[in-house]
């Protein structure tokens, strides 16, 4: 890159000077050519926020204590989701595409699929809560299969950055 | 309305294929989730120990899990299960490989690292990985074990 020279990094595909920036690496003379060119690319601008962002992540993140009331929060949250969501997921598109007021015309095949999905999720969405009360039987291979969807979501949320995770 | 009928009767048709067996295994967790603890107690009383605690422990996790982290884990979960069982069983071989061998202290900015890595094009996750301070973070097999791990997990 040639900061003086008013030249992009990214469009001259020599990011690792802008990398070389975000971890502070550069010489001071170096570091005020880059800001000065930052002051004017939008995109260098964008891509060293994004890369100061993690780095400042890893660099300072802390797990925030918790709140005294944060199970009872919690609960109340997950009641309220359970109650509201499935009526409004169900009835809005269903509603909207039978009374055509969509403007469908251009996107018919867009709603179509929209469509497909609403009802395929909401009659097989295998995560449906089952009405309460009713007894529940398992079969062994029905356990296995439980314990193995347990064992995929376990490694699915190990995967996510901390900061993802808004509990446990 | 004839075209109406069409697209509703071809989504019910495509139905079959969504109710396929993968979608099995969520709908067993969601029926043990639902049990109340004796059902429950009943149901896994012949399992060994050490296994049950597991579910019962992984179970918990899930149950309290917040609303909006369970829905986000539930869409990766659907996009994990449309991936073929090859490619299942490599990122699960990954992550066993990513818990055995990245060290304790290292794990918490792998995550950090692979989330930022999956938002990345393939060029741009190179100059990322061979920045200094990844390369003081992590050594060149951590580095190559983070790139293959984004690579091959789901969206």
């Amino acid at each position: 890159m040639n900061a003086k020279n008013n030249q992009c990094p990214m469009q001259n595909g020599n990011a690792e000077i802008l990398l070389s920036y975000c971890a502070r690496s550069l010489e001071p003379e170096q570091t005020a050519q880059i800001e000065q060119h930052l002051t004017a690319c939008a995109e260098c601008r964008a891509w060293a926020a994004e890369q100061q962002t993690v780095w400042a992540a890893m660099d300072a993140w802390e797990a925030e204590p918790i709140s005294a009331d944060f199970d009872a929060a919690l609960f109340a949250r997950i009641a309220a989701a359970e109650r509201t969501s499935a009526w409004e997921r169900w009835t809005s598109p269903v509603r909207q595409f039978f009374q055509g007021g969509m403007g469908w015309r251009p996107v018919w095949p867009a709603v179509a699929v929209a469509l497909t999905l609403v009802i395929a999720l909401s009659i097989e969405n295998p995560f449906r809560t089952e009405p309460a009360g009713q007894t529940v039987k398992l079969e062994a291979q029905e356990i296995e299969q439980a314990e193995r969807a347990l064992e995929d979501l376990e490694m699915l949320r190990q995967l996510e950055a901390p900061e993802e995770e808004t509990s446990l | 309305m004839i075209i109406r009928v069409l697209i509703i009767t071809l989504g019910l048709a495509g139905l079959g294929l969504w109710a396929q067996p993968p979608a099995q295994q969520a709908r067993a967790l969601e029926k043990l989730r639902r049990m109340d603890p004796e059902e429950r107690e009943r149901a896994l009383q012949d399992m060994p120990p050490a296994r049950r605690r597991l579910i019962e422990q992984r179970l918990d996790r899930w149950n309290r899990m917040a609303p909006a982290r369970k829905q986000r884990l539930q869409g990766s979960f659907e996009n994990f299960r449309q991936m073929k069982p090859e490619q299942q069983e490599n990122l699960r071989s990954l992550v066993r490989k990513f818990n055995e061998t990245m060290p304790a202290e290292k794990r918490v900015d792998g995550r950090r690292a692979l989330t930022h890595l999956r938002k990345l094009d393939p060029e741009a996750r190179k100059k990322f990985l061979a920045s200094p301070r990844m390369k003081d973070r992590f050594n060149d097999g951590e580095r190559e074990l983070l790139a293959e791990m984004a690579e091959n997990m789901p969206d």
